[in-house]
């Protein structure tokens, strides 16, 4: 749970100071649609977890959710975000 | 200046008041959700309803929230947000009482799913304010600022929830006077701070972003991705599945459950300067990297857990 806690943290901050940079002062609808990511996802996954935990195991569950997390991890190495435009 | 990144005075720009005072906004409003949230599942109970229409409360809402979303990002960007952020915090005070009120299912259904729809057009006022005053070099540590706030709040909602649980509208009417109390703290210090401190106000059009526009920066699309694993692992996987494992496969009690979300809750809270830091001083992508690999991590722990329990 304290793991947990930390990457909550990391991700939130600096996937927030990213959408600023991009912003660069402005605003408008990508805005809205990084809140639906969060949104979508409220719904989604407790919905899909608990399908897969009835389905097969609470295992299955939170292999799904890591591969989620190891995804993102990996579209950020890859998406370069260090990069100013 | 068009990015903060890795520059030597990264550290030391320093986070704008504004957005202190979103911070404690965000308090009142984590607070009073942490203090309301339980008291609503009850109330969909009270009408003695199929448990699958009672969640059907919690899906307007949430669907409420994503189809108002992007109107009010416009309306944020073209108005002034600190009244656009304001206002509907009224309204959500308002709607949740009706909620609590509502004399039939249907009712019930309405004010929610009118209160989800005003709580998003808050969210993201406040985080249009919070992204046109935080200067480059200091986003990092003002978005953990932000953040912190609401998850502080939301941290301490539940522990004062519990004192005044029982009584049936109470927790509504302490969530509404809170909603009211952070709005009128937005509407009074904000309108000023932000006139501080944005001297170069453009035009509204030049100031609005085309979500094509944003979606052709391969930064955006990092970004949401990252806040949708997050809030899968964070707020689905954590608030939902985790209880039911905890209770059927290592059969402990809620307290356990309860220690532990607050366990969670509180190292985000203490570890959100650190981000904050981190993303300002070091990189964007290196806290990205490590908080999806820790979120994996924290996951796939609880799956050996259930091998070795069972």
């Amino acid at each position: 749970m304290v793991l947990s806690g930390v990457a909550g943290s990391l991700g939130a901050v600096a996937g927030g100071a990213l959408l600023g940079d991009v912003l660069d002062g402005r605003s408008g609808p990508p805005i809205a649609w990084y809140q639906i990511a969060f949104d979508v996802a409220g719904v989604v996954g407790p919905l899909a977890s608990g399908a897969m935990a009835e389905a097969s195991t609470y295992s299955a569950a939170f292999v799904l959710a890591a591969a989620v997390s190891v995804l993102s991890a990996a579209v950020a190495v890859a998406g370069r975000p260090r990069r100013a435009r | 200046m068009s990015s903060g990144e890795r520059t030597a005075a990264g550290d030391r720009t320093p986070v704008p008041v504004a957005v202190v005072v979103l911070a404690g906004v965000n308090v009142c409003i984590g607070l009073g959700y942490g203090i309301a949230a339980p008291v609503i599942p009850l109330l969909a109970a009270a009408f003695d309803v199929s448990d699958l229409a009672a969640s059907g409360v919690v899906s307007a809402y949430a669907l409420a929230r994503i189809v108002a979303a992007p109107p009010a990002s416009r309306l944020a960007a073209r108005a002034s947000p600190a009244p656009v952020m304001a206002v509907p915090m009224a309204v959500t005070a308002v709607t949740s009482l009706l909620a609590g009120m509502a004399g039939s299912f249907t009712g019930l259904l309405m004010w929610r799913a009118l209160g989800g729809a005003a709580t998003v057009v808050t969210s993201v006022a406040g985080q249009t304010l919070l992204y046109r005053v935080a200067p480059a070099g200091a986003r990092g540590r003002a978005t953990a600022v932000f953040h912190g706030g609401f998850l502080a709040g939301g941290l301490a909602g539940p522990l004062v929830g519990g004192v005044i649980a029982g009584v049936s509208l109470a927790p509504l009417l302490v969530y509404g006077g809170l909603l009211l109390l952070g709005g009128v703290l937005a509407a009074v210090l904000l309108g000023r701070a932000r006139r501080a401190s944005t001297p170069e106000d453009g035009d509204a059009a030049s100031m609005s972003m085309s979500l094509r526009e944003a979606w052709a920066d391969r930064r955006f699309r990092v970004a949401v991705l990252t806040q949708f694993a997050n809030a899968w692992v964070g707020n689905g996987l954590r608030f939902t599945v985790i209880p039911l494992f905890v209770a059927a496969v290592l059969g402990l009690g809620p307290v356990w459950t309860g220690l532990g979300l607050l366990l969670a809750g509180t190292t985000q809270v203490l570890v959100a300067p650190v981000s904050g830091r981190l993303t300002d001083s070091w990189s964007r992508r290196g806290p990205l990297v490590l908080g999806g690999l820790a979120a994996g991590a924290s996951a796939l722990l609880l799956a050996v857990d259930e091998t070795t329990a069972g």
